[in-house]
């Protein structure tokens, strides 16, 4: 287990992190309530879809850069 | 030839093509249950990452997210963008553990690691029957939406009824002749072959009803029906979304053994992070086919589609979940409907072939091979694997041509019970603090389950419940109600030794 190679408290350190920020980023997906309008927005899409489609860009390249780094320090 | 036949004759080279694929892949088949259900744990990350995301998106995703989308609107990209990442977060973190547990302790099925670690053959048992129990509302699902692909491709020559019963048959001989092994060959075809027919599907019918693409549809929505542009579900409901369809579904039997297909921690890994973007990117097509629906429903086009075709096919069927079919089969060309159909049929069987494992695999190994004839040969479990197949098939078909409803709905029910799994299986994943031991596990997850059977308007029906919950709903009741039972009933009794020392050994292979 190549991550258990690692110190364990580095590791586990930057797993809590990484939970936390988890937690933070998809609570931040009912912000969609706060703009739940059908005015048109970004591309004259509606306000809450483009909230919404922002949000998804920003979770899942948190999600692609936090792999990358897990990955390239042994996984 | 007519278009229907163009069009059956590509679902049905489709199958042939998937039942091909099972019989060698029942050919390098060894007669082990490690074999048969997980791969001998050696499959590498395009493996693991199209059958985890292949197996998770089901007919669910190719035809009842249309119909959600054309009838309510934006709401389902809102909440499945957070749903989809969701799950792959949690196949990351807590799939990668119970993938280094099953190497370590030999599990191959959820019973198996939770009777394991809460030392509970009670257990054992409560998990096998009542999650077999509760895949039955997907199966059943998946069962609907193949009757709905062949009856619409078809153009009515193949009725509902034959056509779910044919295309499940031959998702069930390709896993009777190559087991589960069959299933993660077939999920890499389907998985491509459903994610290329939902994009070029979303092309060609935008393209098709608005070269302006979803700017123009969200300017004819603003003016036909505003209330589709914006969230309509209530906060609760799209946390009990997130939550059923994110952990809820990652702890469902078919998609948990994927963490014990994987060859190590890495593969996992990427392949999280592949099934992120792959489900969530998948409803963007699917958004523009269903908000395309619905400003058609809205306006008609005479000779093609009727102003409110939507409310016909929902009498007929049932459901709105036809759309998609419909969608394909009045616009696009008869080849191209055919390969679109055939995805749509790939997207139901990829979920379809690994509950069927997953169910089999419960009931053989977690009762039939424990309870019933312990210590015979492996061969003779496989046998049973085989038969019990055919018999959650035909369960789900008899309770599919009942028309029991809205996709989306039915499979909240599954979902919500695999919500009651989380409290149980995050200490079994996270054992630094005992806080749950196997009498509070138990006491939790059979409040949990009762909890979401008696809320859920479909089966709370029965019990005389006044209830109109949906499932989404009812699974965040139960869990709350599971969390805190657990806890009390653990706080009040004492874990048994052998809960103990296992503890212990848990610690040992995640931390040391």
């Amino acid at each position: 287990m190549k991550s258990m190679g690692t110190p364990a408290r580095p590791y586990r350190k930057v797993e809590a992190l990484f939970v936390i920020a988890v937690v933070l980023i998809w609570a931040l997906a009912f912000g969609v309530y706060l703009v739940n309008r059908p005015d048109p927005s970004i591309l004259g899409l509606s306000n809450a879809y483009a909230y919404s489609l922002l949000w998804w860009v920003v979770a899942v390249v948190a999600f692609t850069v936090y792999t990358i780094y897990d990955l390239s320090r042994g996984g | 030839m007519e278009a229907w036949q163009v069009t059956t004759a590509i679902i049905l080279f489709y199958c042939a093509l998937v039942v091909a694929i099972g019989f060698i892949a029942g050919r390098v088949l060894k007669r082990t249950l490690e074999d048969f259900y997980v791969l001998g744990r050696r499959a590498g990350t395009i493996v693991t990452f199209l059958a985890t995301a292949a197996t998770y998106h089901s007919a669910f995703a190719f035809l009842t997210s249309v119909a959600v989308f054309a009838t309510t609107g934006i709401t389902f990209w809102v909440a499945s963008s957070a749903w989809t990442t969701m799950a792959a977060v949690f196949m990351y973190l807590a799939g990668t553990r119970l993938m280094k547990l099953g190497k370590a302790r030999g599990h191959i099925s959820p019973a198996d690691g939770l009777a394991d670690f809460y030392r509970s053959e009670l257990l054992r048992v409560l998990v096998a029957v009542i999650m077999a129990l509760f895949i039955i509302a997907y199966i059943v699902v998946q069962a609907v939406g193949l009757g709905l692909i062949l009856d619409i491709g078809s153009g009515g020559a193949i009725p509902y009824a034959y056509g779910s019963f044919i295309l499940m048959l031959v998702a069930t001989i390709y896993m009777v002749l190559g087991g589960l092994r069959a299933a993660y060959w077939t999920d890499v075809l389907q998985g491509v072959w459903m994610y290329l027919g939902i994009v070029i599907a979303g092309l060609l019918i935008l393209g098709r009803l608005a070269p302006g693409g979803l700017p123009q549809v969200f300017d004819q929505l603003r003016t036909l029906n505003p209330a589709l542009l914006v969230m309509r579900w209530d906060p609760i409901m799209m946390l009990g979304t997130i939550m059923i369809y994110g952990p809820g579904l990652m702890l469902l039997p078919h998609l948990w053994i994927k963490y014990y297909v994987a060859r190590d921690e890495r593969i996992l890994k990427a392949s999280a992070l592949g099934t992120a973007i792959y489900l969530s990117s998948y409803y963007i097509p699917a958004a523009m086919i269903g908000l395309a629906a619905a400003v058609v429903n809205a306006v008609g086009m005479p000779g093609v589609l009727e102003k409110g075709f939507i409310s016909a096919l929902t009498a007929k069927y049932g459901s709105a979940d036809a759309v998609m079919a419909v969608m394909i089969t009045t616009f696009l060309h008869p080849t191209v409907a055919g390969f679109l159909l055939a995805g749509a049929a790939a997207a139901a069987m990829s979920t379809l072939d690994s509950f069927l494992g997953a169910t089999s695999l419960l009931l053989t190994r977690d009762i039939y091979q424990r309870y019933v004839r312990p210590n015979r040969p492996e061969s003779e479990y496989v046998l049973v694997s085989r038969v019990l197949m055919f018999v959650w098939m035909l369960i789900g078909w008899y309770f599919a041509i009942l028309k029991p409803g809205l996709i989306f709905d039915i499979t909240a029910i599954a979902v919500a019970g695999g919500l009651q799994l989380v409290p149980m299986t995050l200490q079994m994943v996270i054992p630094r603090r005992r806080i749950i031991n196997a009498k509070g596990a138990v006491a939790g997850f059979v409040v949990g389950s009762i909890l979401v059977t008696l809320f859920t308007v479909q089966t709370g029906k029965y019990f005389g419940m006044p209830v109109t919950y949906h499932a989404a709903v009812a699974g965040l009741i139960g869990l709350a109600a599971n969390v805190v039972v657990t806890l009390l009933v653990s706080f009040l009794t004492r874990p048994s030794r052998e809960e103990i020392e296992v503890f212990e050994e848990y610690r040992k292979i995640l931390y040391s």
